[in-house]
């Protein structure tokens, strides 16, 4: 890794662990390794959002010409958002594109894609099924955010009503994720989503 | 539907990973107004841009290379036109002053905040403490029949199977000879071929099995072969550890027979017998050359008293004639002592044959001479006695010599 890249990496690392976003369990960061080119962060889901309780993984790759050039960032844990796709968890975000700047370091993204989740950008998507349904339903769209938020984030909010319809796939030999995501793209239509499956 | 995962990682992520941070790199961290914002170290060749941000020169080439705009504000910026050299920040920085984090093993260097992670890969202190901190140690290769040795290097494992072979062969028979038995109970022949390997216990064999079988003699053979080679082996470590323990003494004697001169000459009390032996060869020396001189060891007058030593030459002014002089010598105590000093100087050349005929003289110090003022040098360069003390060859002659010694004695009393 080139010297400026892990100097750098080393000092934000210390910088992140000092900060009070840590100390208040906001943002984690850790080391997957000693090579200092890839970390784990952590946020956590922001307060009056529905990801509020949920802790989510993200997997941070730091280039070789990092600070030139921005991490690679995508979430791990699964998440219902507009900017994160749904299938690879990559995120829709301009400072980790075109909008990066040497500047930012990996606190300011973490909370920066933590403030994505509590303002997301419908007219910029990542995922466009997800988007659609926060332009048409945005009712539903929380309720199925909350719904991921619980099951894959650890969330507090258990809506019944929906595991029970996984839980019915489950029971038709889906397999459960695959079951969760036709649920939540089809508005949790039971017979679209079965459908959908067994087209 | 309950998931662990999300549970199990906030788990891992806790203090995890910040034990790995260097130290080192904690001591160098550079306050805010002179950090780089895209290195994050102290600012090398710091420029200025027109939005009034501060970069490494490198830092903010490298960046405008695929941007055009400032890496905090986003502002447009040229590298032609927006972009000015910070001397102001760059003499402040050199300005500064940091200790080597190795201070504490001893290195008392102060060094610029740029020079320091130049000088940390240089410093002499900065030595892996592979004996202290990792403690790897490679087991001796014979170790899987019974070396229990380890190294820290190789080459100090070299160097243990050149020197240990013997006692390693005797190790390999061992394993050899039980490998043996242990086939040979397993072809359930008789437990006493075990029984020999003890032979060197002849009352137990020997009333237990008189008459061993023939078919045993190979295995007899063997293990009175590894006991020789045990017992020469043991042989030869205490041949080294009397040759060591003997060398040891004879320091030991040298040491001691330093300490016993050592203590004569300080607690002699002002009286001191000066023993010029091999007299006749160091006389030829001195008619040889006349800036020949001969000094005897200080001595003391008191145990923490005044420390004179005795010189004995050929007289510049009458060159058929000794000298016969005392020096006052430095000690560690000179400041307790009163100058310059006042006393009684005797001295007595002994007539070896005829003691009754011995040259004796008795002087006082004349405190007004340079050579009885507290010593500047370690032997005072003025010395106090007689440039004729005896005409040389009557001192040859008349018996003061015997064995080829003549004797000196020098009585110094304080008054």
């Amino acid at each position: 890794m080139a010297n400026i890249a892990a100097k750098r990496i080393k000092r934000e690392f210390k910088e992140v662990m000092k900060s009070e976003e840590v100390a208040g369990g906001a943002i984690k960061l850790e080391l997957v390794d000693n090579s200092w080119t890839e970390l784990q962060g952590t946020i956590a889901g922001p307060p009056d959002t529905p990801y509020e309780g949920g802790t989510f993984l993200l997997e941070i790759k730091v280039p070789e010409t990092y600070p030139f050039n921005p991490p690679k960032i995508r979430f791990i844990t699964k998440i219902w958002h507009p900017n994160v796709s749904s299938v690879t968890g990559a995120i829709c975000l301009d400072i980790l594109k075109d909008q990066w700047a040497a500047a930012l370091t990996l606190r300011t993204v973490l909370l920066s894609i933590q403030a994505l989740l509590s303002a997301a950008e419908p007219n910029d998507p990542q995922d466009a099924v997800v988007a659609k349904q926060y332009r048409d339903n945005l009712f539903l769209f929380n309720l199925t955010a909350r719904h991921w938020t619980n099951v894959y984030a650890g969330g507090p909010s258990n809506i019944t009503d929906f595991n029970d319809m996984v839980q019915r796939l489950l029971d038709m030999g889906v397999e459960e994720h695959q079951a969760r995501v036709a649920l939540s793209t089809y508005d949790w239509e039971l017979e679209r989503a079965t459908e959908q499956l067994f087209s | 539907m309950d998931r662990s995962k999300p549970k199990n990682a906030s788990e891992g992520i806790a203090p995890m990973g910040i034990t790995t941070i260097n130290d080192i790199a904690d001591s160098n961290q550079p306050e805010s107004r002179y950090e780089c914002p895209v290195c994050l170290n102290w600012l090398r060749d710091p420029v200025i841009t027109t939005c009034g941000h501060k970069f490494c020169n490198s830092c903010i080439t490298s960046w405008l290379q695929n941007s055009g705009h400032c890496p905090i504000d986003n502002i447009n910026l040229s590298m032609k036109v927006d972009i000015f050299p910070d001397n102001y920040t760059k003499r402040e920085i050199q300005q500064q002053r940091m200790s080597c984090p190795f201070a504490d093993k001893g290195c008392t260097l102060k060094v610029t905040p740029l020079d320091l992670d130049a000088h940390i890969a240089a410093c002499e202190y900065n030595q892996p403490e592979t004996s202290n901190q990792i403690d790897i140690k490679i087991p001796c290769s014979f170790q899987a029949v019974g070396c229990k040795e380890t190294f820290k290097s190789q080459e100090e494992m070299n160097a243990h199977l050149h020197n240990e072979t013997q006692s390693h062969m005797s190790y390999i028979l061992n394993a050899y000879s039980e490998m043996k038995i242990n086939n040979d109970m397993n072809a359930s022949i008789d437990p006493k071929e075990q029984e020999a390997m003890i032979l060197w216990e002849p009352d137990k064999n020997e009333g237990q099995n008189p008459a061993p079988p023939i078919t045993n003699m190979g295995t007899l053979i063997r293990a009175l072969y590894e006991r020789v080679v045990v017992l020469e082996q043991r042989n030869r470590e205490q041949d080294i550890v009397i040759a060591n323990i003997s060398k040891q003494l004879s320091a030991f004697a040298v040491a001691k027979n330093k300490q016993n001169q050592d203590m004569l000459l300080r607690y002699c009390m002002g009286n001191y017998v000066w023993r010029i032996d091999n007299f006749q060869a160091r006389l030829d020396a001195m008619l040889k050359d006349h800036y020949k001189m001969l000094y005897s060891p200080g001595f003391y007058t008191s145990p923490n008293g005044y420390r004179f030593c005795v010189r004995l030459n050929i007289s510049p002014q009458n060159p058929l004639c000794f000298a016969l002089h005392v020096h006052l010598m430095k000690t560690e105590y000179d400041d307790c002592l009163e100058w310059p000093f006042n006393g009684r100087i005797s001295f007595a050349m002994i007539n070896q044959y005829e003691p009754e005929l011995s040259q004796r003289d008795t002087m006082m110090s004349n405190s007004s001479l340079i050579a009885f003022r507290k010593p500047t040098t370690e032997i005072c360069v003025r010395g106090f006695g007689y440039t004729e003390y005896a005409v040389v060859s009557n001192v040859v002659k008349n018996g003061f010599v015997k064995e080829d010694c003549l004797i000196v004695r020098v009585h110094i009393k304080c008054v």
